[in-house]
């Protein structure tokens, strides 16, 4: 039985676990089987076993890691601080060319990952043909879940945000302004484009340059964790490439964000490349990341409909997006901005909505699973709108919410922050508040 | 296939889903929190009520099988390691919360409910379940009951077996029986007592009856730092020597601080101290601050470097969890631990510890101690990396001669982890051979066919059958629980 390869990282991550067992209530697909194949220890055995010729990597041993969401949910309740998901990444690229596939299938991942992910051009082509299909309802022909997600999103826009966009947005009181690189992202450019709109906008009223360079590509986050390496740093290196000479580059969208923070990983054994990849990945910021440090040094639009505990500040329920809470640790920061114009409520857990990338694509049963605890947790804190941070969470929870009937709103944090300012009459600051040089401090104690 | 038809039947009660046979699938319960032994089972299946396993354990019985109740898997002496060819009964499913009865202090719950899940669900009413093992975040009440699983608030509040008021057990031939009920205390042979910490070798508890307690009006906690461990062991003998009961005592050593601080929840502890000691009192508020002032007292009488008192329940949680995840975090500084859990008189606390120094330099293997240092109970975790050759062995050497040197203090083998396989044959360091046939006795009253985890908590030859014929007074004395 040929034993699979894995790198020198994954290994350690291997080692560091203890197999104590403490991950298993974290685990969304434990939690629901309750099966430890389906958990995160019982995965870090599997990768055990298959590395050590013990599993054969074409048996259904890759079923239990395929069922996996990649939430990292586990990584956040490991005792050891194992990184799973260096792993789960490790495993799935060792194990890709020996899966039995089909043809098609096959043909069809290299499609979507090598073909239509990475290039602007051939993602609006389809988005137009997504527009012509929707128009004569082919739609009807796809299966259920698929329908039921596709319903979830928006009218596919006319034209890509990048392209709606200039080069180079200045801030409309332009005081000492950060220049910031915003990630377009692939599916969202074409399909969720205003949420970059507002993300540039908002960025905006915080005193930021916003730069839309024309070079930049999709993340790879989704060639990552679909197994293909080599397009996820090819992608990277594109992508370091395009956003040269910004102070941070901002992602709204969690998942692409926890990527774009591990390109110095991604490329470490790349001469070439490792140090600049480095550097990048120390400049990447989450959207409510950058904006929770501007604000918390005096930037940001002045609000002057909102004094401290108005009692008519709507309520709000906040999502964490798996690849901020567990991938990036951030969870205060959105809470902080969005406290500044409502009344904000946690859901009951932190557990993944079951979205995930592709996931939901293809388990659609165990993410219909952990869709519904979700939605039922919506419900309960009352809330008439549900805030998240991560596009694909977006279109789960209103494929959840719509499915179980309630009369609830998902927006993206930006375009609710962008609406919320709108909605009070906020203006920009005048220049001479705050400084770039303190945001940047701060910037170099993180790292 | 060998045992089709006996997964066919399964399959047939518990539905299909819920039976795992193919050998990618077993793997992953060849071993629970003690990693020395692995096997697979024969295959694993997950029953939903009472009535399910009480069928399933009938068509085991049927054909001989052999099975193994597993909850969460985190025991940590090998208590749910198959031995070969057993069929696994995995409680996970049986997780639900039945019945809380506020008024009686009680509530009623299904094996497979993890610990600190029933407290979360009764803190709203002001109560909490007090058993409070450092793997609450995972281990189910069913492993608890089976290993008398203990906590660090075990000092003040007792083990498992002082909460539990009832229980369901499925006998291995599948029949239901009930033990105690709701009430506190009952007539008769109290089996209750003889089932809690018998590590699923008399059948499988399917339900079990709790008391709930009412959470303390206020908590004190303070964190004290030494220079040397024999310091921070004289401040635990000085607390109690005061006839203070602290609600929890608790120590780590220079190693398990290195973990820990490596781990998710640092605390920042100063590089170069020796021991950290948590030490909290609960109870009514008025006389908290007079007995928290005595324990600094005594911290300050043995050289303590600094003693913090928590000032907000951040901090408080903070130190608890940085604590409570002191064996986890080990993978931080080995690939593998091996932890022992002997209990000890508290006075040779010093005594017992430099034996284990001793103990780590002759074998090499450096061990990091972690202990509820108020109960005696120790927790040296011997560090090593299995892929060494050789080490293995040499690891299990060094666990047996620290239970070893625990015994010859006027202790004892186990504190709270059980028997397993891990330390079967260590029984015969307490028990004599007629000590142990008695045990085999009461066994063999619940489980005459041997069926229930074999092979598990008694030494191998010790069988009912071969002493039959001794003197009763032979068999008399020490049949009382390990631990
Ligand atoms: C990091 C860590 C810290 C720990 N800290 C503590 C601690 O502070 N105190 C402590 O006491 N223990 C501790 N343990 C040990 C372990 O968590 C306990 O023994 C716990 O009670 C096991 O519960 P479980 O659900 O994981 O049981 P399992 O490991 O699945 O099973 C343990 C034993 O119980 C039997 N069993 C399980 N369910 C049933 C059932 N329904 N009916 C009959 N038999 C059953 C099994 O056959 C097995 O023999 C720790 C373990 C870890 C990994
Ligand atoms: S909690 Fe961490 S160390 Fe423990 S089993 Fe899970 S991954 Fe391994
Ligand atoms: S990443 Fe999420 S789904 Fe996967 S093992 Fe970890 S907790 Fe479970």
């Amino acid at each position: 039985m040929a034993a699979i390869q894995l790198g020198q990282a994954a290994l350690r991550e291997l080692d560091t676990c203890v197999h104590c067992g403490l991950c298993l209530p974290a685990c969304p697909t434990y939690r629901e089987l309750g099966q430890e194949p389906d958990s995160p220890r019982g995965r870090i055995y599997l990768a055990r076993a298959l590395f050590e010729g013990r599993l054969d990597p074409r048996g259904p041993a890759l079923e239990h890691l395929d069922l996996c969401l990649g939430c990292l949910a586990c990584e956040t309740a490991c005792p050891s601080g194992v990184h799973y998901g260096v792993i789960l990444e490790d495993v799935r690229a060792a194990t890709e060319a020996v899966r039995p596939r089909s043809v098609l299938v096959r043909w069809l991942r290299h499609l979507l990952l090598r073909w239509l992910l990475p290039s602007p051009g051939r993602l609006a082509l389809a988005a137009r043909l997504l527009r012509i299909g929707r128009a004569l309802r082919l739609d009807a022909l796809a299966p259920r879940h698929l329908r039921e997600l596709g319903r979830a999103a928006p009218p596919v826009p006319p034209r890509p945000s990048r392209a709606l966009l200039p080069a180079e947005l200045p801030p409309p009181a332009p005081a000492a302004p950060l220049r910031v690189g915003l990630l377009a992202g692939c599916v969202q450019d074409v399909l969720l484009g205003e949420t970059n709109l507002s993300t540039a906008r908002v960025l905006g009223l915080y005193g930021c340059t916003v730069v839309n360079p024309p070079g930049q590509v999709c993340c790879g986050a989704l060639a990552a964790h679909a197994g293909d390496r080599e397009t996820a740093r090819e992608l990277a290196r594109r992508n370091i490439e395009a956003f040269e000479g910004v102070d941070y580059v901002v992602v709204n969208a969690a998942g692409c964000g926890a990527h774009m923070k591990k390109y110095g990983h991604l490329l470490a054994d790349d001469p070439e490349w490792a140090v600049r990849a480095e550097a990048f990945s120390r400049r990447v910021r989450d959207f409510s990341e950058l904006l929770a440090a501007l604000a918390a040094e005096g930037r940001g639009p002045e609000l002057p409909g909102v004094a401290a505990g108005d009692g008519a500040r709507p309520a709000v329920a906040y999502q964490d997006a798996c690849h901020l809470a567990h991938g990036q640790g951030i969870r205060t920061q959105p809470r902080a901005l969005l406290g500044q114009v409502c009344e904000v409520r946690n859901l009951a857990d932190e557990a993944c909505c079951g979205s995930a990338g592709f996931y939901n694509l293809v388990q659609p049963e165990m993410a219909t699973a952990a869709r519904d605890r979700k939605v039922e947790q919506i419900r309960a804190t009352g809330a008439r709108t549900v805030v998240t941070g991560n596009a694909g969470c977006l279109l789960q929870l209103r494929a959840g919410v719509r499915a179980a009937g309630l009369d609830v709103e998902v927006v993206h944090i930006a375009d609710y922050l962008a609406r919320r300012y709108d909605e009070l009459g906020a203006a920009a600051r005048p220049a001479g508040a705050g400084g770039g040089a303190q945001v940047a401090g701060a910037a170099a104690r993180r790292e | 296939m060998a045992h089709e038809d006996v997964i066919r039947e399964l399959q047939a009660i518990v539905g299909p889903r819920w039976v795992l046979h193919r050998p990618e699938d077993l793997l992953a319960y060849e071993c629970d929190g003690y990693t020395l032994e692995r096997r697979p089972p024969l295959a694993v299946v997950q029953p939903d009520s009472t009535e399910e396993v009480s069928r399933v354990l009938r068509a085991l019985h049927r054909r001989r099988i052999p099975f193994i109740p597993r909850g969460a898997g985190t025991g940590l002496s090998g208590g749910a390691i198959p031995q070969g060819g057993e069929v696994v009964i995995s409680l996970t499913r049986m997780n639900r919360l039945l019945e809380v009865d506020v008024e009686n202090q009680r509530a009623v719950v299904q094996p497979g409910h993890v610990n600190l899940h029933l407290t979360q669900k009764v803190q709203g009413h002001g109560y909490y379940y007090a058993p409070d093992p450092s793997s609450q975040y995972a281990c189910t009440l069913g492993g608890n009951v089976a290993e008398n699983a203990g906590g660090p608030h075990c000092l003040k509040y007792g083990v498992t077996m002082n909460h539990v008021l009832g229980l369901t057990l499925v006998l291995p031939d599948g029949e239901v029986v009930r033990l105690g009920g709701k009430a506190w205390d009952y007539p008769g042979y109290d089996l209750v007592g003889l089932v809690v910490g018998s590590e699923g070798t008399m059948g499988v508890v399917t339900e079990i009856v709790v008391r709930l307690l009412r959470r303390p009006q206020a908590v004190k906690t303070c964190l004290a730092l030494f220079d040397t461990v024999e310091d921070a062991s004289r401040t635990v003998s000085g607390i109690t020597a005061r006839g203070i009961i602290p609600a929890a005592l608790e120590l780590m050593d220079r190693l398990a601080i290195d973990a820990v601080e490596k781990g998710n929840f640092p605390v920042g502890y100063p590089p170069d101290i020796q021991a950290v000691l948590i030490a909290e009192v609960d109870g009514l508020a008025a006389g908290l601050d007079d007995q928290m002032e005595r324990i600094v007292a005594v911290c300050r009488e043995n050289n303590v470097r600094e003693v913090r008192v928590a000032r907000t329940d951040a901090e408080r949680a903070l130190w608890w969890n940085n604590r409570k995840t002191a064996f986890g975090a080990m993978g931080k500084l080995a690939p593998d631990y091996y932890v022992q859990d002997g209990v000890i008189p508290r006075s040779k606390l010093t005594e017992v510890l430099r034996r284990i120094d001793e103990i780590s330099r002759e074998y090499g293997l450096p061990v990091a101690n972690v202990f509820h240092a108020g109960d005696g109970n120790l927790h040296p975790l011997v560090l090593y990396d299995r892929r060494q050759p050789g080490v293995v062995e040499k690891v299990v050497k060094a666990g047996s001669a620290i239970l070893k040197a625990c015994v010859d203090a006027g202790g004892t083998i186990s504190g709270e982890h059980g028997i397993g396989i891990e330390k079967r044959e260590d029984m015969r360091l307490v028990f004599t051979q007629a000590d142990l046939d008695a045990q085999s006795c009461v066994r063999e009253v619940f489980d005459p066919d041997g069926l229930a985890n074999p092979g598990k908590l008694l030494p191998s030859p010790a069988r009912c059958v071969d002493i039959r014929a001794l003197p009763v007074a032979g068999a008399a004395g020490g049949a009382g629980r390990a631990g």
